[in-house]
């Protein structure tokens, strides 16, 4: 299996939270093989992209700790736990609940004080706009807001490392504006890995952006990057688009 | 209120509720003023209890652990807990609710006063602790099992475990887990068996240990099997271990405990002074059918003493004619003849205890016995009167059970 990064772990230069995946691969029963993965995530907004079956979720479950590495290792840079917050794609919510119910419940499993917990689901609420509808049952909730619950639900322990598997889906264009101001903020505080099919939406809030296919590591860069990739033979309509398509066309052993 | 919302657990408490209220009102209430028998008395509520709070926490448990749901516990450091919280929720209502019906035993029967017995409170911290290890064994099985299936899965499990570990192993004369109780008869004059409670008290603790260490591991994104199953094979080799080495009787340990409550002379009459509620009526019921077999020439129907009996105390008739009391008995218009008369006459032999009947000429006897005394007694004729006997024919026959020639 080819190598697409060094093996070493990386320190953070300024004590900044540093998430790496050394080395890690997982294969799952059907013969699916993520890795070998040697990443490393930094504090900002990092986007994963990829075809169906790429691997994105599997890299999220992984570093969720849903899934344990078949072999590698996943470490903070100074040794440490990270606190993770994790929305999948699909998650199920406690419909009977209410928003502020199931966030507090929430910040239950991470630890936070009893004394912090009003004050944090208060913030997460805030931040994703469902402060109005904090005593309302979560059943009643449209789809979009559902999704800006589990967006909720995801930070509102303010986690090192915040996952977000297709956070988009569902909202309406407006939501969609917001919620990159949310991400771009949430970047400047926790390691936020997020994944999404939109190659120009991901450029439009990323950081840095990560190509995986067929499990593989097939780029990681800024915008710019990949968007110098492109061929003008590559299909896509955008400049982003064409360099996505470039890049997955591209055979392993040149990819970086 | 979160947990209220979401989770089955603490809304079965209503049911056993129901099922606690039921069986208190059940004939009248008879385990009054008997503390070790209102203890027993409240197990039989347990063969509910138990299935339901194991069928329900195998629900919660399944519900929490489906794969869409993976993604609130597994980033946290708290993934056991989850399920112990669902647990309690489901476990400790249930647990007070018993406790609580417990303290309305002894405030009914009069009894408060052996809240202080520790024999008593091991037997109820006993089955409290068994309606946790009934939620245990459900939640762990919920872990690893769809939704669907949790609920019937974990109430199956719990009814066959009460079988296994409980009533089916009865007959075996071993030492059995789940032997929590459930008398429906007096359990007057007898006492618990310390060895036995701490052996029971101690395998639910390591249940709980066991439950506690079993790990939360996922794989594709379902719960991994081998932290549920090795702790439940654990348990299972160690009860397997308890039920070879461990004693075999609950109660009935140390010398039987004699009736202490005695009244009068020809007959001096002793009963257990926990059942003084319905004391004077059986010694009127007693002292007049011995008063009248005396004063009417049936000396050998005139026991000098007689005294209460247990599954642990049968005086010799040589020291004193005895009977079983059950005051749900006592109410009744016939029971001195249908129940007081052929337990004074039951003779304490062998061939009586075993599963085959006793002899056609035993139960002849018994009948005439019986249809003498009454009319001796002027008490109304029974159903199937039998033959009135002289009183050398009576005492002919009493000799002759005194032998066991039946």
């Amino acid at each position: 299996m080819h190598r697409t990064q060094h093996n070493t772990v990386e320190q953070p230069a300024n004590g900044a939270p540093l998430l790496v995946l050394d080395d890690v691969v997982f294969e799952r029963r059907s013969g699916f093989m993520l890795g070998p993965l040697t990443v490393t995530f930094h504090l900002g907004v990092s986007v994963v992209l990829g075809p169906n079956g790429a691997g994105k979720t599997t890299l999220f479950d992984v570093i969720s700790g849903i899934e344990k590495p078949s072999s590698g290792r996943i470490v903070k840079a100074d040794d440490q736990l990270l606190t993770v917050g994790y929305l999948p794609q699909l998650p199920r919510f406690p419909e009977r609940a209410t928003p502020r119910q199931f966030l507090e419940y929430v910040c239950w499993l991470h630890g936070v004080s009893k004394g912090d917990r009003k004050a944090a689901v208060n913030r997460a609420l805030d931040r994703v706009g469902l402060s109005d509808r904090a005593a309302d049952g979560i059943k009643t909730l449209s789809g979009g807001m559902q999704r800006r619950l589990g967006i909720a639900q995801a930070i509102v322990h303010s986690p090192d490392v915040v996952l977000l598997d297709e956070p988009a889906v569902g909202l309406d264009p407006q939501h969609r504006i917001e919620l990159r101001r949310v991400l771009r903020e949430l970047g400047r505080e926790a390691i936020l890995i997020l994944s999404t099919h939109l190659v120009d939406e991901a450029a439009l809030v990323g950081d840095r952006l990560i190509v995986l296919s067929g499990g593989q590591l097939a780029f990681s860069g800024t915008g710019a990057e990949l968007a110098s990739r492109a061929s003008d033979d590559a299909l896509g309509d955008t400049p982003l688009e064409k360099a996505f398509s470039t890049v997955l066309s591209m055979p392993q052993g040149r990819q970086s | 209120m979160y947990d209220v919302r979401t989770l089955f657990g603490p809304w079965v408490s209503i049911v056993i509720l129901g099922a606690y209220a039921a069986n208190l009102t059940q004939r009248g209430a008879p385990w009054r003023g008997d503390p070790l028998w209102s203890v027993e008395w409240l197990a039989i509520t347990l063969f509910v209890v138990g299935p339901l709070v194991s069928a329900v926490s195998a629900v919660d448990a399944a519900r929490l652990a489906r794969p869409d749901g993976a993604y609130l516990i597994a980033p946290t450091r708290r993934r056991r807990r989850v399920f112990i919280r669902a647990l309690l929720f489901c476990v400790v209502p249930a647990i007070g609710i018993h406790l609580f019906a417990y303290l309305l035993t002894l405030t009914f029967g009069h009894a408060l006063s052996s809240l202080g017995d520790v024999l008593l409170g091991a037997a109820v911290l006993v089955q409290a602790l068994s309606i946790l290890w009934f939620g245990l064994l459900g939640s762990l099985l919920g872990r690893v099992l769809p939704v669907a299936l949790a609920g019937l899965v974990g109430g199956v499990a719990a009814f066959s475990a009460i079988y296994a570990l409980g009533l089916g192993s009865g007959g075996a004369a071993r030492f059995a887990l789940l032997n929590l109780g459930g008398a429906s008869v007096p359990q007057i004059g007898l006492r618990y068996n310390t060895v036995y409670l701490l052996l029971q008290t101690t395998l639910f603790v390591l249940a709980l240990m066991l439950f506690l260490a079993a790990p939360i591991k996922y794989r594709e994104g379902r719960q991994s099997i081998s932290p549920v199953a090795i702790p439940l094979g654990l348990f299972v080799v160690a009860v397997i271990c308890a039920s070879l080495l461990g004693p075999s009787d609950r109660k009935f340990v140390g010398p039987p405990i004699r009736p202490d409550n005695c009244h009068g002379v020809s007959p001096t009459i002793c009963l257990y002074s926990e059942q003084s509620r319905v004391a004077a009526s059986v010694d009127g019921s007693l002292r007049r059918i011995v008063v009248a077999a005396k004063s009417k020439g049936y000396a050998a129907l005139a026991p000098e003493r007689i005294e209460q009996r247990t599954s642990a105390y049968w005086p010799p008739r040589s020291v004193a004619w005895s009977l079983r009391v059950d005051p749900a008995d006592v109410r009744k218009i016939a029971w001195v003849q249908e129940h007081a008369m052929p337990g004074l006459l039951l003779p304490d032999c062998e061939v009586l205890r075993s599963p085959e009947p006793p002899p056609a000429r035993y139960l002849t006897d018994m009948r005439d016995l019986i249809a003498t005394w009454s009319v001796v007694a002027g008490l109304p004729p029974v159903e199937d009167r039998g033959v009135v006997l002289s009183p050398a024919q009576v005492a002919q026959i009493l000799d002759r059970w005194e032998e066991c020639d039946l």
